[in-house]
């Protein structure tokens, strides 16, 4: 168990290492040919527009592997595709059941500040329909404290129906000045999410759809997330008072990634992740008690 | 004033002797085949202001005169019709169009249009045009009435012998102060004399402000395609933004007007978070709202004004072409622009926050087309807040342990929750410097927050509205949902 984590984590390295050799390679071959062109004139070999159009995306596509952006939970970023998720993608997210919508909201929140980690670049566009802003409010400017955002860089979209949700989408995803783009929507064709992918795809900005709970319909998105409320454990100071959200997140769907099921705590202050042991989980009565948790259940691993 | 009177005729009517103000029996006296509709005063002013309206493609600056008339401004406008004379010619044949009889009078100063206009030669269908060196002239046989004096002051006139207006202007004002009975009258009677002249300066009120900046394309042919108004507005962008671009200007409010043939007008308004003069970006604006102009029988004039114009200087492009790839506030702004042009602008908005106790006045949601304002910070020590609010607290049933105490049970939305953790109260009482008075005409009251858990572990912010001591039979305190936390 021990040497796979090892073998796990110095994985992801030589991955992405390889990718950003590739590109670089790419970058060399370029800029010979462009010098090559200085020298002789070879009708053969790229004209100057084209030339500095590879030449620029080449270095943006460097650029944009800088960083991944992920959980920074090793366990769960071990199974996404490139050790995190991809900027230029569609990501959907669901409550499991109508009570945990607003979970998978704040689930959505806490993804937004690890890319907003990485890069601060630009406010991020929040749309939703009137029907779910009726149903589960709209995010509040003060709670967003707890995922390390201020209200200020935010944009709000308020629209009745769902058809000007998703041109707003699109039109965020195409204009490559926001950070991200969140969209809630109920019932979202696959054609839709096709189209909100390539746009995310082409601008590099992620496009993240926060779905009703029973909504199951085939989707073009990179990662499809499903989360569940779960009780946490209390806050350190006080025992009586609600601590830290808790959630069972479970990837149903990752394209070129393996799905899986974890528990996960949200730190209101230090905002990141960490990993929950399935037995913290329970009532207060035991997580009071936790102390003397190994002298009570842990069960003898015996040696052979 | 008794009785039923003619208040408004046609030319043949009045060719038979009917004058207006005559009774209706004697109009009947005078020609038996006399037809007359009851008058319709409300839409007479409903339809002079769309006029009035229409009359904008000339100049943007346009007035109505009491209950027949309009003035139009027409100085430095003049030459987009091609010249005085052909604006009236173009007006005229309009009117005629359209379906209004029309005198028309053009002057330098209001005054003397006006009495042209309604006094000039009984001709009417021709323009008179009253050039700046003789206005003494073509004013001195009008009778007084052209002088826009009221009745009184005219009767008066008129004992002393003085019929027309060249008479008066001929008298030396000082005997003339002598005869009127009081000061006033005679200010008043001179003062209207001097406006005619130009002595004394007589703006006119324009029906909307006069926009900054302002251009105007006419055909020669009514258009009715989508695509030509496209072409037309791009056309008149791109005069307006070289102007701009000459003055280092840039608007945050333009108007497309489309001017029917038959009389009718069609805008659409654009704003912008930014001052802009950026053509591509401002066509994008009004390219999906080009299509709701209905053109009727076709327009014939296209005007473009800016509105809200400020200072706005060119940006440095980068040395590689421009900072195309690099998120920008520029490019955000553009977003907005385009968002709340589609969306409508109290629909896409940003937050600031304010600093008030009370979670609803803490925050405040303004259109984004406003602009960052730099609120008050969140300040830290305040307890967590929750991560979504509702639009507005919805009812509770709870049972508490203690009455003063977090609840123990509560059902919300038909769901019956059990809390097993509870955090609170937090206590936040109304803010006496607002009426303490809500919209519904309930007395705001203290409220005790709770933050609390279910079995589920889904945290709730919940609020009791009152207090146990203060309450008597009708003001029990309330329970409320409020937010819901991750």
């Amino acid at each position: 168990m021990y040497t796979e984590r090892i073998e796990n984590s110095s994985n992801i390295a030589p991955e992405q290492t390889l990718a950003r050799l590739a590109k670089i390679t790419d970058l060399k071959r370029l800029i010979a040919q462009s010098e090559q062109r200085v020298t002789v004139s070879r009708p053969d070999l790229l004209s100057d527009q084209q030339m500095s159009k590879r030449l620029t995306s080449c270095v943006g596509e460097i650029g944009q592997l800088g960083q991944p952006w992920n959980t920074g939970i090793e366990d769960i970023d071990d199974v996404l595709p490139i050790a995190g998720m991809s900027a230029g993608a569609v990501h959907e997210v669901s409550g499991a059941a109508y009570g945990d919508t607003v979970a998978a909201s704040s689930y959505v929140l806490s993804l937004l500040w690890q890319l907003a980690r990485l890069a601060p670049s630009g406010p991020i566009l929040w749309c939703q329909t009137t029907k779910s802003q009726q149903e589960f409010g709209s995010v509040y400017g003060a709670g967003l404290k707890a995922f390390g955002f201020h209200a200020s860089q935010f944009i709000f979209a308020e629209t009745p129906h769902k058809h000007d949700v998703l041109w707003a989408l699109e039109e965020g995803a195409r204009s490559r000045s926001l950070l991200a783009v969140v969209g809630e929507v109920d019932a979202i064709s696959f054609t839709q999410t096709r189209r909100l992918s390539l746009a995310a795809a082409k601008s590099g900005t992620p496009v993240l759809l926060l779905r009703a709970h029973n909504d199951l319909s085939a989707s073009a998105t990179e990662t499809r997330w499903r989360i569940a409320t779960t009780q946490g454990m209390p806050d350190p100071f006080l025992s009586n008072a609600p601590g830290n959200p808790c959630w069972q997140v479970e990837l149903v769907r990752c394209r070129g990634g393996r799905p899986g099921s974890w528990n996960v705590e949200w730190n209101n202050e230090t905002h990141r992740f960490s990993l929950v042991e399935q037995f913290s989980s329970r009532s207060s009565e035991v997580a009071n008690t936790a102390i003397n948790k190994r002298q009570i259940h842990f069960p003898q691993r015996r040696s052979a | 004033m008794r009785g039923v009177r003619i208040s408004a005729l046609n030319e043949n009517a009045r060719q038979s002797g009917i004058h207006q103000d005559m009774s209706l029996s004697d109009a009947r006296a005078l020609l038996p085949s006399l037809v007359t509709k009851p008058a319709e005063l409300e839409a007479d002013v409903f339809i002079l202001n769309k006029l009035a309206n229409w009359c904008q493609r000339y100049t943007p600056v346009v007035s109505v005169d009491g209950s027949d008339g309009l003035w139009l401004d027409i100085t430095g406008a003049a030459h987009l019709s091609g010249g005085e004379t052909n604006l009236l010619t173009d007006l005229s044949n309009h009117l005629d169009k359209i379906g209004f009889e029309n005198r028309l009078g053009l002057a330098n100063t209001a005054g003397a249009a006006w009495a042209i206009a309604r006094f000039g030669n009984d001709t009417p269908q021709t323009a008179q045009i009253i050039s700046s060196s003789d206005v003494s002239r073509a004013l001195a046989p009008l009778p007084l009435e052209a002088l826009r004096l009221d009745g009184k002051a005219v009767h008066l006139l008129r004992r002393f012998g003085i019929k027309t207006v060249g008479a008066l202007h001929d008298l030396p004002r000082a005997s003339l102060k002598r005869r009127f009975p009081s000061k006033d009258v005679c200010k008043a009677v001179l003062h209207r004399l001097d406006q005619a002249f130009g002595l004394v300066a007589e703006p006119i009120t324009p029906l909307r402000t006069a926009p900054d900046y302002f251009e105007r394309l006419s055909f020669h042919e009514p258009i009715l395609a989508t695509e030509s108004f496209r072409v037309g507005l791009h056309d008149l962008l791109e005069r307006l933004a070289w102007r701009m671009e000459e003055d280092v200007k840039g608007a945050t409010r333009l108007t497309f007007s489309a001017y029917h043939a038959d009389g009718g007008v069609s805008q659409i308004t654009i704003a912008t978070a930014r001052p802009s003069r950026d053509v591509n970006h401002l066509a994008h604006l009004f390219r999906d709202k080009l299509e709701g102009i209905h053109p009727g029988f076709g327009v014939d004039v296209l005007v473009l004004s800016a509105h809200a114009v400020e200072p706005l200087n060119d940006e440095q492009m980068m040395f590689s072409g421009g900072a195309e790839n690099k998120p920008s506030q520029k490019n955000v702004d553009q977003l907005i622009d385009r968002l709340s042009n589609r969306l409508g602008a109290h629909s896409v908005q940003r937050i600031a926050c304010r600093e008030s106790h009370v979670p609803e006045r803490a925050e405040q949601r303004f259109p984004a087309l406003q602009g960052v304002t730099d609120g008050a910070q969140n300040p830290d020590s305040k307890p967590l807040r929750p991560s979504r609010l509702l639009t507005r607290p919805e009812p509770v049933d709870v049972m508490a342990e203690v009455p003063e105490g977090p609840p123990m049970r509560f059902k919300w939305r038909r769901v019956m929750h059990r809390v097993v953790r509870a955090e609170g109260p937090e206590r936040i009482a109304p803010e006496w410097w607002h009426a303490s008075w809500d919209a519904g005409g309930n007395q705001q009251r203290t409220r005790d927050y709770y933050r609390v858990e279910d079995e589920q572990g889904r945290c709730f912010w919940l609020f009791r509205e009152g207090l146990y001591r203060e309450a008597n039979e009708t003001t029990l305190p309330t329970w409320h949902m409020h937010g819901l936390f991750a």
